[in-house]
């Protein structure tokens, strides 16, 4: 099937948008196109026109999804179809007035394909060009897989074996594993199993339980009655040991009690009440004794206390006066240290007097003498003075002395220069030959240049061949224009192309002539077709045959046998034509076939002819022409470049004229100026030859200038010095004058300072300043001593001064017998008597208060004795008695009476309270029968026994207790059952984990065997052609596809043409791709030679393919062409030129 | 008067098929033969029924644990406890047990004796019920001839364990016709044996009640008892009543539509989402999901089988964690291309499809095949060979079918993976 024509009524961005694919020998067409421009859009639409709208098309961003619609025109086999697609979901097929078409006007035109299997076989793009090369190289070990994934289009074969074996190979495989699915479930299986096992419980378990249950509950009941009989009796040996002594002693108390008789009751606590009340009467007057004494020893104590009252009238005065006395106590030796720092600052003062010769002065007459401040400081200002003053005057002096040496030395210099000088017309000279610059530098490139110049005419003049006349007739001679030229030259190339392709044609005529004659020759061999010349020819012999009888050329048995071998020959004939009419008929209709081609073989050499005549016609003209313009045998190809020569070699010709031209003038140039120097030499005085060269010339000349600028240059450096330094002379020595008098005036001042000073006034600056650090000693001294006694010495005085005052003052009034003695004995006795009436006083004050307490204590024991007298005379007045003894007796026997009284309830009530419920006389009845000796023997017997049951009871109670528990087990529990679930969960998860397993391993394994027959049954001729297609496209890098049957397992391998074997590893991207193209197309020639051909889409396959292989790669498609329909997809203009260049100008390009 | 016609208990006999996974509902399946049993007494006690028949199979035969019978005889004490007596016939199943003869059984409970048949008396209701347990497993003769006559103006009711006519599916025990029950001149004729409910009324009201509990996906529907209401006048309502805990459902989905996966798993989710509008809610659903069709995703559906059951396992765990237990899922669908379409494509698929014909008159590889199931076959326990498909014929050296089967499943697979 070929698509005619596409319309894109409304689809995508397109509407009514008509593609044409015309129809050609060779079926290629080129949709060229940049991004966006809707080439996806066209090869959507192609797939969608054959196949359906898909129902969430995405090609409505224009035009509404139910608009959308396709049109074509499709042909297969001589039968078109035009028709349109629209979206829907019935009836989608319509012809071009709208009127629905039944779905299966399609199927002559696609046959058995569906959109997904023409998608794979008969579309290829970029990406899967790429992913085919990755996947041949992942499979690059399995020839099989490599072929069938090629032919297929599929590139994932083996990803999905591979997930299949991985699946598989997850659920079970031989070897054990918690991963695998089914071992997961057996390992819960026998889990369960094991569960179910123990938790199952037999019949016959449970039984055994139950009966043993049964026998230990009987034996239980048998041990407790046992058990309960041993109890009592113990209980009653038990009470009959314990209430023994108690009835005994009840008994006994009855019996005192009777013995009493008549008895008065005092109260129960009377005895205590006695007892308590004497004994506080006895202790209260014991206290009351002691008190009593207290008081009166305190009162004595109070009576010797005197208390000096005088001396604590004074108390603060006194206290003043001691603080006096310890604050002033260092006085003295303090006076004492002050006189001696007087003495030595006077010692010190007269040391300097000394030294400045004062002599013996008292302290009054030293204040006199040292000279006032003001004097002093007069002196200091003069000596501080005097140093800067000097330093003036001698640098003033020393500035004088330099400036007048400077000026001396420079006239002597001027004094000793030469007078020299050069006439200007000798600058002038050697100023114009300068000028020259390097005169032999130059003179060797203008011959260089016009050496060069030469050999370039030289080389000029050889390129042009075969002309040989002279420059001047080069110049004048006459060549046609070049673009008469190139109007020639295409229209031999016109002709030339039109001989190519004529003579293409002839031979691609005389193939088809072969093919033809093959065709009715093997036809001929295959079928052996009567033809009706035969029939005819035979039927001529028999004839033949039988006019010889006829005429009697021959007797009838002569001729008879020939005659009937003819009747025979020419029936058989007849009889065969008839039976094989058919392949007769298409034996003719191929003869007629071959005849045809062989008429147009023969056209096609007459035009051959024709053509070969106009060139050669062309080519004499030419000839003739070239011979007339001197240039015989010029090719028109090469004309172009022999004019393009003869501009160049005139070129050459005027350069050289030029060069030698330039050289004469500038050896003019030079012979002038040499002359004009050796003129100007001479004037100058220099002695010089006529044979002198120029550059001894040039250097005699520089030296004369030179000496001469130079003396100039010094004489005028040293004037311009001397000019300045003659005015700076002048005020150095009015400086070093004013220095001078300034030193005179200070040394009068000097004089007139140390005068007043009363120094000597030939006292120099030192001397000045030592008297004057020894005037301001003694100054310092003197005032020292008078600051130490009138600060120090005279302020002790004052306070030891004051300390007396205060001391006699208080001998008048409070210590006349003190008055004799010194201040601070006076202190010190009145301090110690104000500390001795101190105590005296708080003796005092203790003794009162202790006294108060001690009869507060006399009184409060009186009221005691009262209190405990009352409290025993109630009890005398019941008892009837007088006397403590009469008492304490009667509350003994009231005291007995109610202790027996007592102790009989006491027992009585034990008695009963222990007697387990029984009464008294059924307890004495007891008591009285047992034999008391025995009953402790008695009892442990019974405990023995009581013990042994208890023991049998605990065992019967926990073996009891295990049968029970084992019978509870089996108390319906549903554990078994569900063990049992779970062992069915497990089998279940087995049988599908190995369902799925017998299934994903029977595939993966049908898989792989089946890769392994396509590859035996396929490799031969697919890879014969894949390996011509793979030399093609690897533009003969490759040779050929190679399997190695030395490998296991078997590998693919492109063969180089030096023989070298690469593996698809060793292969470049590019060329893997390449190598997949290849391998797509070999396999969809084969599928073509079999089955219904489509559309072959080709999406811009040839992005990473260099331009000549992806001529290589168009030339491959232009091939596939001829059997079916190629379009061709890029956003590449360049591949245009390349299509054109492999398909002719005339190949369908559709622009978008 | 009414009363409760139950058989085939099959106490403890697990659930099988269902193989556990994430948001199964485990707990529900390991108990359930209990659950419905129990549901069933509770039904009683509350309907307040005057007595209860159970017609044979109280236990699977083949079942050792005795805590089983433990647990029934609790439910009679529960019973016995509401005044409802119980009239037992031990059937096939309980015939081989040794649990039925050891149970120390309620005074409200009556067993039918197996060595004759007998007849029980209520008299105060005046019902004669009649049966005879099974002495063996294998009882092949009918019973129904030593049957005593009905008790004239009493309401008769024959129990029976039966296979009646010879059904196909279970063993051929106790024959008898339906003409011959119908002729006894009994009023009801309580039937056990056949798991399946069935009704006949005819002379009589012969009644199969069905097996308590679904147990496997041959056992789907609602299932359970029956309570008949009869008065003076004979039997006048027989009613089912479903104490089931969890139902068995074969869900048939057609994908034929679907070009993918994705478009098969959203199929099943619709029609899973129906069957959970059509349940009632309180009862879990096992449920097979058998994929039928033509359909374009058939390869991806063999392919992708992992990944397509857990897709449907979310889609029902989606519709509720205890309301469906997707049992098994079977891909039964075949690829829109037909073996001669391929065929006529002419490219490499269609090679590989002529040669994938011969594959299984290969012997090597079909030695090699089997070589390769073997050590799974050997070491399987027994009771995987009946579970598992194909394994009897591989161990037979039978893998024609087993190739054929996967076959087309691969090449649909392949052609799609593009």
């Amino acid at each position: 099937m070929r698509i005619q024509r596409i319309d894109l009524v409304r689809y995508g961005k397109f509407t009514d948008k008509k593609v044409e694919f015309p129809s050609a020998k060779r079926d290629f067409h080129m949709v060229i196109g940049p991004n966006e421009a809707g080439k996806s859009t066209l090869r959507s639409a192609i797939q969608e026109l054959l196949y359906g709208i898909h129902r969430n098309s995405p090609l409505d961003f224009l035009h509404a999804k139910s608009d959308l619609r396709l049109g074509a025109r499709i042909e297969h086999l001589g039968e078109s179809l035009a028709f349109q697609r629209v979206k829907g979901n019935k009836q989608t097929i319509r012809d071009m007035k709208d009127v629905p078409l039944q779905d299966s006007v399609l199927s002559p035109f696609l046959g058995s394909t569906d959109q997904s299997f023409f998608d794979n076989m008969f579309g290829l793009d970029h990406f899967r060009l790429v992913e085919g090369g990755k996947s041949i190289l992942d499979a690059s070990d399995d020839v099989g897989q490599v072929l069938f994934q090629s032919s297929a289009g599929i590139a994932s074969l083996g990803k999905i074996r591979d997930t299949l074996e991985r699946e598989a190979d997850s659920l079970w495989a031989p070897k054990k594993s918690g991963d695998r699915a089914y071992y997961k479930a057996l390992d819960q299986l026998d889990k369960a199993t094991v569960a179910l096992k123990g938790a199952t419980v037999r019949t016959k378990d449970w039984l055994e339980a139950y009966r043993e249950t049964e026998r230990l509950n009987d034996l239980m009941e048998a041990e407790r009655k046992r058990h309960s009989e041993l109890q009592v009796r113990r209980g009653t040996l038990e009470r009959v040991r314990r209430l023994a002594p108690i009835l005994q002693e009840l008994r006994e108390n009855e019996r005192q009690l009777a013995e009493l008789g008549v008895v008065i009751e005092l109260p129960a606590d009377a005895n205590i009440i006695q007892d308590s009340a004497e004994s506080e009467l006895s202790t209260a007057q014991e206290i009351l004794r002691l008190r009593t004494e207290e008081v009166t020893r305190l009162d004595s104590e109070a009576a010797v206390i005197r208390v000096d009252e005088d001396v604590l009238q004074i108390e603060h005065e006194i206290a003043a006066l001691e603080e006096m006395r310890v604050k002033f106590s260092s006085h003295e030796r303090d006076m004492e240290i002050r006189a001696n720092e007087v003495t030595l600052a006077w010692q010190e003062a007269l040391d300097a007097m000394t030294q400045l010769g004062w002599g013996e002065l008292d302290e009054e007459a030293v204040r006199r003498r040292i000279p006032t401040l003001t004097r002093r400081k007069a002196i200091t200002q003069l000596v501080k003075e005097h140093g800067g003053l000097a330093e003036i005057a001698r640098a003033a002096r020393q500035a004088e002395r330099v400036k007048r040496a400077e000026t001396d030395a420079l006239n002597a210099q001027l004094a000793k220069l030469p007078t020299t000088d050069v006439p200007p017309a000798l600058r002038a000279a050697l100023t114009g030959v300068q000028q020259l610059g390097d005169v032999e530098a130059t003179r060797s490139r203008h011959d260089a240049t016009a050496s060069t110049a030469k050999a370039a005419t030289a080389i000029a003049f050889q390129a042009l061949g075969i002309w040989s006349k002279s420059l001047a007739d080069l110049r004048l001679m006459q060549i046609p224009a070049q673009q008469t030229i190139d109007t020639l030259v295409r229209d031999r190339q016109t002709l030339l192309a039109d001989q190519r392709a004529i003579q293409a044609r002839v031979d691609e005529q005389a193939s088809k002539v072969s093919q033809a004659a093959l065709a009715v020759r093997q036809y001929d061999d295959a079928h052996h077709p009567i033809t009706r010349e035969e029939v005819t020819q035979a039927r001529e012999l028999r004839d033949n045959a039988w006019i010889f009888i006829k005429t009697g050329s021959k007797s009838i048995e002569e001729g008879a046998p020939a005659v009937d071998d003819g009747i025979r020959r020419a029936d058989e004939l007849a009889d065969a034509r008839i039976g094989k009419v058919e392949q007769e008929a298409e034996f003719q209709s191929r003869r007629q076939q071959l005849e045809r081609e062989q008429l147009d073989e023969t056209s096609l050499e007459e035009q051959n002819k024709g053509v070969d005549g106009r060139l050669e016609a062309f080519d004499a003209e030419w000839a003739a022409r070239m011979n007339a313009a001197s240039l015989p045998g010029m090719p028109l190809e090469t004309l172009s470049g022999w004019v393009a020569d003869r501009v160049s070699a005139l070129a050459a010709a005027s350069a050289e004229e030029k060069a030698t031209a330039d050289a004469h003038q500038f050896e003019e140039t030079v012979r002038r100026a040499a002359s004009t120097l050796l003129a100007a030499l001479r004037i100058a005085g220099a002695e010089v030859s006529d044979s002198s060269a120029l550059p001894a010339l040039v250097l005699q000349a520089q030296g004369l200038i030179q000496d001469a600028d130079a003396t100039a240059v010094k004489r005028e450096t040293l004037s311009n010095q001397l000019n300045s330094a003659l005015p700076l002379l002048e005020p150095l020595e009015q400086a070093a004058k004013d220095a001078a008098d300034a030193l005179t005036q200070w040394r009068r001042s000097w004089v007139d300072a140390l005068n007043a000073a009363g120094l000597g006034a030939e006292s120099d600056i030192g001397l000045a300043e030592g008297a004057l650090d020894l005037i301001a000693r003694v100054e310092d001294k003197i005032g020292k001593m008078r600051e130490i006694r009138v600060e120090r010495i005279d302020t002790m005085k004052a306070d030891l001064q004051s300390l007396e005052t205060a001391a006699q003052r208080l001998c008048k009034s409070g210590a006349p017998d003190l008055k004799s003695q010194s201040a601070a004995a006076v202190a010190i006795a009145l301090m110690r008597r104000l500390n001795r009436a101190r105590e005296d006083k708080k003796e005092r004050e203790r003794v009162s208060d202790a006294l108060l307490v001690a009869n507060n204590n006399v009184v409060s024991t009186n009221e005691t004795i009262l209190k405990a007298k009352a409290r025993v005379e109630p009890l005398h007045a019941r008892a009837g008695t007088t006397s403590s003894e009469a008492l304490a007796e009667a509350i003994a026997r009231s005291h007995g009476k109610r202790s027996l009284s007592d102790e009989i309830a006491k027992l009585g009530k034990r008695l009963i309270e222990s007697g387990d419920g029984f009464s008294r006389s059924e307890l004495e009845a007891d008591i009285d029968a047992a034999n008391l000796t025995q009953l402790t023997v008695e009892l442990a017997d019974v405990d023995q026994n009581l013990k042994d049951s208890l023991g049998k009871q605990t065992e019967l109670s926990a073996n009891i207790a295990n049968a029970e528990t084992a019978l509870g087990k089996i108390a319906g529990s549903h554990v078994a059952a569900q063990a049992e679930a779970d062992r069915q969960l497990a089998l279940a998860a087995m049988a599908d984990a190995a369902e799925r397993y017998i299934k994903v391993a029977t595939a993966a394994s049908l898989l792989r065997w089946s890769i392994d027959q396509y590859r035996d049954k396929k490799q031969g001729p697919m890879l014969a052609r894949a390996g011509t297609l793979f030399s093609q496209l690897t533009l003969g890098s490759f040779q050929r596809l190679i399997l190695d049957y030395e490998q296991q397992p078997l590998s693919l391998e492109g063969q180089r043409a030096d023989g070298q074997l690469v593996g698809i590893a060793g292969l470049s991207a590019g060329t893997r791709d390449q190598l997949y193209l290849s391998l797509r197309l070999a396999a969809l020639e084969l599928h073509l030679e079999q089955a219904h051909a489509m559309p072959f889409i080709a999406d811009d396959l040839f992005i990473n393919f260099d331009d000549a292989r992806s001529e290589a790669g168009i030339q491959a498609l232009a091939g596939l062409s001829e059997k079916t329909q190629v379009l061709f997809f890029s956003h590449h203009d360049h591949l245009v030129e390349r299509v054109r260049n492999v398909l002719g100008a005339e190949v369908n390009i559709v622009s978008l | 008067m009414r009363f409760i016609h139950t058989a085939d208990i099959h106490l403890d006999s697990p659930l099988t098929g269902l193989s556990a996974y994430a948001d199964a509902p485990v707990e529900l399946l390991r108990t359930a033969t209990r659950e419905a049993f129990t549901n069933l007494v509770t039904e009683a006690i509350s309907e307040k029924v005057d007595f209860l028949v159970v017609a044979g199979d109280l236990y699977d035969g083949t079942w050792r644990d005795h805590n089983t019978g433990i647990y029934f005889v609790k439910e009679m004490g529960r019973l016995n406890k509401a005044g409802i007596s119980v009239y037992l016939l031990f059937g096939n199943h309980d015939a081989e047990s040794e649990a039925t003869k050891r149970l120390l059984l309620p005074s409200n409970v009556h067993t039918f004796d197996s060595k004759k048949a007998s007849t029980f008396k209520i008299d105060h209701l005046g019902v004669a019920l009649h049966g005879r347990s099974f002495k063996t497993a294998a009882t092949t003769e009918n019973l129904v001839p030593t049957y005593p006559d009905p008790t004239p103006g009493w309401l008769n009711i024959g129990v029976l364990h039966t296979a009646l006519e010879g059904n196909s599916v279970h063993p051929n025990y106790a024959p008898c016709s339906l003409a011959e029950l119908h002729a006894k001149g009994y009023q009801y004729w309580a039937l056990g044996h056949v798991h399946e409910y069935r009704y006949e009324q005819g002379a009589s009201h012969v009644v199969f009640p069905g097996n308590l509990q679904g147990r496997h996906i041959r056992e789907t529907g609602p299932r359970g008892a029956v309570l008949v209401t009869a008065d003076d006048a004979g039997i006048q309502n027989v009613e089912r009543i479903y104490v089931d805990v969890l139902r068995w459902h074969r869900l048939d989905v057609d994908v034929s539509v679907a070009s993918t996966l994705t478009d098969a798993v959203r199929s099943v989710g619709a029609d899973l989402e129906r069957l959970a509008s059509d349940s009632p809610q309180n009862i879990p659903l096992a449920v097979r999901v058998t994929l039928t069709g033509q359909t374009a995703a058939h390869g991806q559906l063999f392919g992708l089988d992992t990944q397509l059951r857990a897709e449907i396992i979310g889609q029902a765990v989606a519709l509720g964690q205890d309301r469906f237990w997707i049992e098994k899922l079977k891909v039964e669908t075949s690829g829109v291309d037909t073996d001669e379409q391929i065929r006529s494509r002419m490219d490499a698929i269609s090679d590989l499809q002529v040669l994938l014909d011969s594959a299984e008159t290969d012997a090597s590889l079909l030695t090699s095949l089997q070589k390769q199931f073997a050590p799974l076959i050997g070491k399987a326990p027994l009771e995987l060979h009946a579970a598992v498909p194909y394994f009897e014929e591989i161990k037979h050296g039978d893998l024609a079918e087993l190739i054929r089967a996967v076959r087309p499943s691969l090449l649909a697979y392949l052609a799609a993976e593009e």
